[in-house]
């Protein structure tokens, strides 16, 4: 009969066959890349730095004040956290499984090993690593900052209580198909804003309670509607592409074709009606390769708004400045970055077209961005909200228009300049910023309004 | 009338030169054979012609009107090309390949259901209209790319191995359309290892060798491709 140890004996000798071969690489790839002389240098004039700053230098006296300002705003947004965490492991569920089973342990699970123990396994070794990891980070901000250590070790304990409970359910998630995971996604940033429209830090503890409860539905549905294919396929390629290695040798390791289950519906197979939908589908895809960056930017920005609420009103305003600058600069860089991507590229291109179907897409994740400015706004709801939050929209279409069009004449090589509106942009951009000591510079939306449109056509502008 | 151009053209990658002074001419109406050792740069020129890679000199003509540096736009709607492996998107059912194509090469929706019609009974791909590429063999792939590049009238016709994968009865079917493109007006450079078929095919013929230009004319005084200088080890 198969006794446990039997299946941790299995799994042991995967792990140690991994190790060793990761092991083997690294060491092939340090004796290209580095020179022992050096490095033994570089680490000593590290430590020096180290210890002089540090240990012996007074430059902890000199960061007080800000150490302080963090210790101040960590205690206020201790139990906002709470409620903000789960959506980065539903973010992350679009592209990770949670936990990596790659084809080695599933291969054990096919021979008379148990998966559910070697599942099992997978978890508590990631659990082990992730204990070393934030004792490793408490001890040396305990060590280097003045920040109280009761604050640091309830921080880094309520992240590694969040990367317990979410495994079970990013691992379900992962399974679901994406409208299923963009839902559960939409009701946690509904509920974040709830929690800060109303200023209430139940909502967090609720759903931390939820989580928990949840694992008994799902727990004994662990198994149960699992794409293993598509498990091992992505673990495979976070366990081995390394990153270093990469770099080094040049070469990519690249995630293999695989195509969804809405690949079969008999809905996806039919013609195309219209040239839109041509577009729609080429822009669909495209997105859908990078949604891992893309739900990464945007993650971030909408942590960052959702934050900042919390904090002093001038940090918000330059909050939403970031927002706009970096969420137009990822759509220009991704509306460039197709037409070098495959078939497209040996293909004629109708620019104007391709822009005019993207704006739909983009629309959707700038309207994910302005949930956190509305609710801000309602918050602070005052004679010039309504101007302030339309000077915003106007700016960020103003933004993203010039950060279009200067893409289009790269992409289209033609002979143009866009200094002027680029300028009007950057400076529309810095208003927003200050737009809070003086509300009637939102009085300027009506003529980015009448630029936009003068410019692009009332398209551009609804 | 000079279908395409090409004057002191270099390409570079990664610090090596890849083609240097590469000049030549295509009329209407003409297919040109572009021959050569492994790695001599067939489609590395073909790749600098169509734009997906960057030249570091030279001037690339189409029509003596249409430069890529001036109007990439117009540019591209003059090429249709080839490619050695598919390019197809594995999320793309094989017609919605076809209207794809269509679509970026303006190809009216009636002009483009014949040619699909007459293109698929000739390839036997009639049946494979509503499958996706994964599903289809390699040859298959390759054919319905084939379709893909041929359907769109355009001055000039890049080919790069077109005969790679199919079988005995695809390639001389390719060879006919090749020919009834050349008479319809359309300029056709192909590359191919296949010399014989070449030969049968083209009116001229370009040798590269290391990146440059060796030797050009008619085709019937091409006799065969030169060996690489060195060898690799």
């Amino acid at each position: 009969m198969i006794t446990r140890k039997t299946d941790f004996r299995a799994y042991w000798l995967i792990r140690r066959g991994r190790f060793a071969k990761k092991k083997k690489v690294y060491k092939q790839v340090a004796a290209i890349v580095i020179d022992l002389t050096t490095a033994i240098y570089v680490a000593a004039l590290v430590g020096y730095i180290g210890v002089s700053l540090f240990l012996t230098g007074n430059i902890i006296e000199e960061l007080a004040p800000f150490f302080a300002f963090v210790e101040e705003n960590a205690s206020k947004g201790y139990l906002l956290l709470l409620s903000v965490l789960p959506i980065r492991y539903i973010v992350r569920s679009f592209q990770h499984p949670g936990l990596l089973f790659s084809t080695s342990e599933y291969q054990l699970g096919l021979l008379p090993f148990s998966r559910e123990k070697i599942w099992a396994f997978i978890l508590v070794e990631k659990l082990i690593k992730l204990l070393l990891l934030y004792s490793s980070i408490a001890a040396l901000l305990i060590l280097v900052t003045p920040i109280s250590s009761s604050m640091i070790i309830s921080y880094l304990t309520l992240f590694a209580v969040y990367d317990l409970v979410m495994v079970v359910p990013q691992w379900k998630l992962f399974q679901q198909r994406f409208w299923i995971k963009a839902g559960w996604l939409l009701l946690f940033i509904l509920s974040n804003l709830i929690a800060v429209i109303l200023e209430t830090k139940l909502i967090g503890l609720l759903q931390l309670i939820l989580i928990i409860l949840a694992h008994i539905y799902m727990l004994p549905r662990l198994f149960k509607g699992i794409n293993w294919e598509r498990v091992t396929e992505i673990s495979d390629y976070y366990i081995w592409n390394m990153l270093v290695v990469s770099k080094v040798s040049q070469t990519k390791f690249k995630k293999k074709k695989t195509y969804s289950i809405l690949q079969n519906s008999s809905r996806r197979k039919r013609s195309f009606a219209t040239k839109f939908s041509i577009y729609h589908r080429l822009w669909e895809l495209y997105l859908v390769k990078n949604f891992g960056v893309i739900a990464q930017v945007i993650g971030a920005i909408l942590l960052m708004l959702v934050a900042l609420q919390f904090f002093e009103e001038w940090i918000f305003y330059i909050g939403m400045a970031v927002a706009i600058h970096v969420y137009t600069a990822l759509c220009a860089n991704l509306f460039h970055n197709r037409f070098h991507a495959d078939i497209v590229e040996v293909l004629p291109w109708d620019l104007s077209m391709y822009k005019r179907t993207y704006f739909n897409w983009m629309a959707i994740g700038g309207g994910l961005l302005f949930l956190p400015i509305f609710s801000y706004f309602i918050r602070h709801w005052d004679i010039w909200a309504p101007f302030q939050l339309v000077f915003v929209i106007s700016v960020f279409l103003y933004a993203y228009h010039v950060n279009m069009d200067k893409t289009i004449i790269v992409l289209a090589k033609k002979a143009g300049s866009l200094q002027l509106r680029e300028g009007l942009s950057f400076v529309f951009i810095i208003l927003v910023a200050i737009s809070h000591m003086l509300p009637v510079i939102s009085l300027t939306a009506i003529g980015i309004v009448w630029a936009l449109y003068f410019q692009n056509g009332l398209k551009s502008v609804i | 009338m000079k279908i395409l151009e090409l004057k002191n053209v270099e390409t570079q990658l990664g610090g090596s030169t890849l083609l240097s002074k590469i000049s030549f001419a295509m009329e209407e109406s003409r297919v040109v054979a572009l021959v050569g050792h492994n790695g001599a740069g067939k489609s590395t020129l073909m790749k600098t012609i169509l734009g997906e890679l960057e030249k570091a000199k030279g001037e690339i003509t189409i029509n003596e009107t249409s430069t890529q540096d001036d109007d990439l736009l117009t540019y591209k709607e003059q090429i249709s090309y080839l490619p050695e492996e598919p390019l197809l998107l594995t999320e793309l059912t094989v017609m919605q390949h076809f209207q794809l194509y269509a679509m970026s090469y303006g190809v009216e929706e009636a002009i483009m259901e014949e040619k699909i019609k007459t293109y698929t009974s000739g390839f036997e791909l009639e049946d494979k209209l509503n499958e996706y590429p994964e599903s289809l063999s390699k040859g298959m792939r390759q054919k319905v790319q084939t379709i893909c590049a041929l359907l769109p009238d355009t001055p000039l016709l890049l080919i790069d191995e077109p005969f790679m994968g199919l079988d005995v009865f695809a390639m001389d079917y390719l060879e006919e359309l090749i020919r009834e493109k050349a008479r319809g007006g359309t300029a056709v450079l192909l590359t191919s290892h296949q010399l014989e078929r070449v030969k049968d095919i083209a009116d001229t013929y370009i040798m590269l060798q290391h990146g440059e230009v060796l030797d050009q004319g008619p085709i019937d005084d091409f006799k065969t491709i030169r060996r690489r200088k060195h060898d690799d080890h």
